[in-house]
């Protein structure tokens, strides 16, 4: 009896006690579980939002790279002026700081919708479609209009060579006429090449897609058009010299 | 006698005429003969004077020379002559071919 009523007390005392040790081990393995839960979002979000900063800093840098080969491409042309190449230096120097600047946004960005707002920025700098462009179209403009100065000293140099071999009693009649289309085609050339500089370099990123593409557009053709011209001027230069050599090995053998 | 005073005045005249033609030719006199001589075959008579200060005596020397024809190349334009060589004159001319292929590099680029 003595032992029958030991057991029962041991299994209330039990069952007081493992009751709420149970509850609690139950509660205490739920809130685990939440942390953990919470630990891996954030670790992602962070990991996204590291992920997202080196992408848009990356697109950042590769326009900045294009800014500096822009930078090159008017430091090593021999043609540009001196004007021009201030005014366009000016605008790549504007459009850099104001990408460095982007750059500093983005890794002070503490949200993935923040650096996404920021990503969308860097298309709007229009680097590829206007500042690019303008800037090899003004070089190409004021190189061809000195080739065409260039080319006018040949012609000149020429004038002089066949007035000698008309005064020496060759017949020129050719190489006057060639001096003439050689003298138009340099006009042309530079006629068509000169206006060019002037047309694109006051365009900005605003202007794309109007008026900004029609303008390159036009300045493309007109450039490639002046290009033409002054390569047949060129080739007629050189039909004038072999006029010009022609005769003066056939008096040399006299 | 007479004839002797005769022979004295000529000489004496002879001597004054050649002094003032010295004195008008004067210090150029001797170019403006040099001169002539180039550009005229005609013959010129330059004189010389030496002054001897220790002698009140004035000794002239003259003598004649015959200018050598008037050449024609001095007076007639001939034509230049033909180039030795067309390439040299041309020299500062032979960047352009080099020139023109940057230029469609660039124009391929635009």
């Amino acid at each position: 009896m003595k032992t029958m009523r030991r057991s029962i007390i041991l299994a209330i005392v039990l069952a007081v006690t493992a009751a709420p040790a149970a509850a609690f081990a139950q509660q205490d393995t739920g809130g685990r579980d939440a942390t953990t839960t919470s630990t891996v979002t954030d670790e992602r979000d962070h990991r996204l939002l590291d992920e997202l900063k080196a992408r848009a800093l990356q697109m950042i840098d590769h326009q900045l790279d294009a800014l500096g080969r822009l930078r090159s491409a008017i430091g090593n042309s021999a043609h540009i002026t001196d004007d021009h190449a201030v005014q366009l230096l000016g605008d790549i120097s504007a459009a850099a700081a104001d990408l460095e600047q982007l750059a500093r946004e983005v890794e002070a960005a503490t949200t993935v919708p923040e650096v996404w707002q920021l990503i969308r920025q860097i298309p709007g700098f229009q680097i590829g479609n206007v500042l690019a462009p303008k800037t090899h179209q003004v070089i190409a403009s004021d190189s061809l209009v000195a080739f065409g100065g260039k080319l006018d000293r040949f012609a000149a140099k020429l004038e002089g060579l066949i007035t000698r071999a008309e005064e020496n009693g060759h017949d020129v009649d050719e190489a006057w006429r060639m001096l003439e289309d050689m003298n138009g085609q340099i006009a042309e050339g530079v006629r068509s090449a000169d206006p060019v500089a002037e047309s694109v370099i006051g365009l900005q990123a605003d202007d794309w897609p109007d008026p900004a593409q029609s303008v390159l557009g036009a300045g493309r053709r007109d450039l490639h058009a002046a290009g033409q011209s002054l390569r047949v001027a060129f080739g007629t230069g050189k039909g004038i010299v072999e006029i010009l050599r022609n005769l003066f090995d056939a008096a040399s053998d006299v | 006698m007479r004839e002797g005073n005769h022979m004295e005045r000529r000489s004496a005249v002879g001597l004054v005429t050649t002094l003032l033609l010295v004195a008008a030719c004067g210090p150029s006199g001797g170019e403006t003969a040099a001169t002539t001589s180039t550009t005229s075959p005609a013959a010129t008579t330059t004189a010389v004077i030496t002054a001897d200060t220790t002698s009140p005596t004035v000794m002239v020397t003259s003598s004649t020379t015959t200018a050598a024809p008037k050449q024609e190349a001095a007076t007639t334009t001939t034509s230049p002559a033909p180039p030795r060589n067309l390439d040299e004159e041309l020299s500062e001319f032979d960047d352009l071919e080099g020139f023109l292929d940057e230029l469609d590099d660039m124009l391929g680029n635009l």
